[in-house]
């Protein structure tokens, strides 16, 4: 059997043999919220923010699409000195270990995976992706009170990790592969791990048969594209927009937000420089300007519906996929209290 | 219509190509025509474009814009961008000097149908700087004139200092197979002679000559000019399928990732910029 079994008591231990040949990015308080940063050993590790199952404040996008990223770097009398490829290389020498996402955000990455190569790869993101292995921490329950992954059918990701791990008691998780990475990774680090016994292989169908009834959805998204569509000039939308501040939190926040901008930095020097991308925000008012101008979502009514129409109509349309993953962060950092949910019932009519 | 939807080559990446500035032509007061070669000789052998792609244009140091090639396609080894003054990236190129090095990703987007139209009489309606894009059209149709109908030109700007390429206006009246007409907004210097007003005050001069049936149109011009173009149109009888509107977003990828251009399901850098009435009618937002 592939599958393994390991103690709780030690993870630890198997954090610090990973982090001697990977860069290991975990859940930390680094910075006083949950976030996911990179760690040097298992101490800076936030065991409980696996075991409480509280989402890290900014998704795991963040690895394989940074807030800010160079793009390419030029001088002004030479043009292109390091092109997009060059430095995707040299971004991905090392690998990478995601030690304990949750399969929402497995799901998340899968989506803007699957964004960043169709028609065209996108050099950046590929390279890290491919040099990433991703160990998950199964959730066997709605993790707070803005999950609703269940209806978003993002809780049971089927690829994009390596390796599963899933509690089967208090004191035991199976540790299933799920990529020959994930079966390399169990094999290299055998003597941290156990043997399934029969005993553990039925605690571990136990869990998944008790993740089923756990789950419940909170609406059904089937057929929500085309009322979204139809409800394109309904007044829910002037309603929410009082209440939105533009502050974009939730477009950073989100697993599948991936807009970004493009910006150019001049060295000191004034003779090289550099092109750099950025998060961006279709919350911005400049988001949709161009020169001379024109605002082609001039209104913030406009820009409001334009981010639940990307999720929730384009994106299945275009990639057929889910264009959320029903993590609720949005709905934990949005400091008007906005609720996506209560956005999608009041728009199919649906009252609170 | 056929779609060509870009592909990954030596020049749709994330980093440009450099190229040299070989030759600037003043076009306007705050318009200029830039000539442009790719430093590695050989790309300019494979640099091949339809009228109506465009390339994004990194001037370094500034950032980097959409900007529809000028040139026609047949005129191999160089190519040219008709560029306004309007924001920062186009002030700063208009500030460079023959020699200065500029960077080129493209060319992308699908391009007018004009060789998928042969046979039919065309119709050009271009406001402003949608000009440029449309002439590369045009030309390519009356350099084989004898594969077309008619060709009909409409063309207007806001003054007669915007009026691009006003000398070419003598070669085209002199062709009985073109038909060219020309407006400006307005005349505060008194010094035009032909029409005043806007595009759509043209319509009533070619309207007894359209045949709707055998007729496709390409627009291209200001966001506000589609809207009352297409009513124009739509009264001339052209069905949508045959109406072609390149359409202007914000973009920064170029290539379906960063967003800025979306609309509805589509991406204008992807699917477009060149799309048919009939496929954006029911696209929210699209017009």
């Amino acid at each position: 059997m592939y599958s393994k079994i390991i103690l709780q008591k030690d993870l630890p231990k198997l954090v610090d043999e990973l982090v001697n040949d990977h860069i290991v990015v975990a859940p930390t308080k680094a910075k006083n919220v949950p976030t996911f940063s990179e760690v040097r050993s298992s101490e800076e590790v936030e065991f409980s923010i696996l075991f409480n199952e509280k989402l890290p404040m900014i998704p795991l996008k963040k690895i394989f699409l940074p807030s800010q990223q160079t793009v390419f770097k030029y001088s002004l009398s030479e043009g292109v000195t390091e092109s997009c490829e060059e430095l995707a290389a040299r971004v991905a020498e090392k690998k990478i270990l995601v030690f304990g996402a949750s399969p929402c955000d497995i799901t998340g990455v899968n989506v803007l995976n699957r964004i960043f190569h169709e028609y065209y790869t996108d050099a950046l993101f590929s390279q890290i992706r491919d040099r990433t292995v991703i160990i998950g921490m199964n959730c066997l329950d709605h993790c707070y009170e803005n999950c609703f992954c269940e209806t978003m059918h993002s809780n049971d990701p089927k690829s994009g990790y390596d390796i599963m791990l899933t509690p089967i008691s208090k004191t035991k998780l199976i540790a299933v592969p799920n990529s020959d990475k994930g079966k390399a990774l169990l094999r290299t680090h055998g003597e941290i791990f156990q043997e399934v016994t029969t005993k553990d292989h039925q605690a571990y169908l136990k869990a998944l048969e008790q993740k089923r009834l756990n789950f419940k959805s909170e609406f059904p998204v089937e057929g929500l594209a085309s009322e979204i569509e139809d409800n394109f000039e309904s007044s829910v939308w002037e309603e929410f927009t009082k209440k939105c501040l533009f502050c974009g939190s939730c477009t950073f926040v989100c697993p599948t937000c991936y807009c970004f901008s493009t910006k150019d930095n001049l060295s000191i020097d004034l003779k090289t420089g550099e092109r750099i991308r950025d998060w961006d925000s279709c919350y911005y008012p400049e988001f949709a300007l161009v020169a001379g101008g024109h605002n082609f979502r001039e209104h913030q009514s406009q820009r409001f519906r334009y981010r639940y129409l990307h999720k929730f109509v384009d994106i299945p349309r275009r990639y057929n996929l889910e264009g959320c993953v029903g993590c609720g962060r949005c709905i934990t950092y949005c400091p008007a209290n906005i609720d996506v949910r209560d956005v999608l019932k009041m728009i199919r009519g649906v009252s609170n | 219509m056929t779609k060509t939807i870009a592909k990954y080559n030596d020049f749709g990446d994330c980093t440009p190509q450099t190229a040299k500035i070989v030759d600037i032509r003043s076009l306007t007061d705050n318009t200029k025509l830039f000539e442009l070669q790719f430093t590695d000789s050989q790309l300019n052998e494979r640099f091949t474009y339809k009228p109506g792609q465009f390339v994004l244009l990194s001037v370094f140091g500034v950032g980097e814009v959409p900007i529809s090639i000028a040139s026609s396609p047949h005129k191999k080894g160089l190519f040219q961008l008709g560029i306004r003054m309007v924001g920062n990236v186009t002030t700063k190129i208009h500030q460079l000097k023959k020699g200065d090095l500029v960077g080129i990703r493209g060319p992308y987007g699908n391009g007018f149908p004009v060789e998928e139209n042969k046979g039919k009489d065309l119709l050009f309606v271009a406001g402003g700087i949608g000009y440029l894009p449309l002439r590369s059209a045009f030309r390519e149709a009356v350099a084989k004139k004898a594969d077309f109908g008619k060709i009909f030109i409409l063309y207007g700007d806001r003054c007669p200092t915007d009026v691009l390429f006003a000398e070419e206006k003598d070669e085209y009246k002199q062709q009985k197979e073109i038909i060219f007409h020309q407006t400006v907004d307005r005349d505060d210097d008194r010094c035009w002679d032909g029409n005043i007003g806007v595009v759509t005050t043209l319509f009533p001069f070619i309207k007894d000559e359209i045949d709707p049936a055998n007729t496709v149109a390409m627009i291209c011009g200001p966001p506000i000019m589609y809207k009352f173009v297409v009513m124009e149109l739509e009264k001339l009888k052209i069905k949508p399928e045959n109406i072609y509107l390149s359409l202007e977003r914000k973009m920064q990828c170029g290539v379906g990732k960063c967003c800025h251009c979306g609309i509805g399901d589509k991406f204008v850098c992807l699917d477009g910029p060149v799309f048919s009435l009939e496929e954006i009618q029911g696209l929210l937002e699209a017009l």
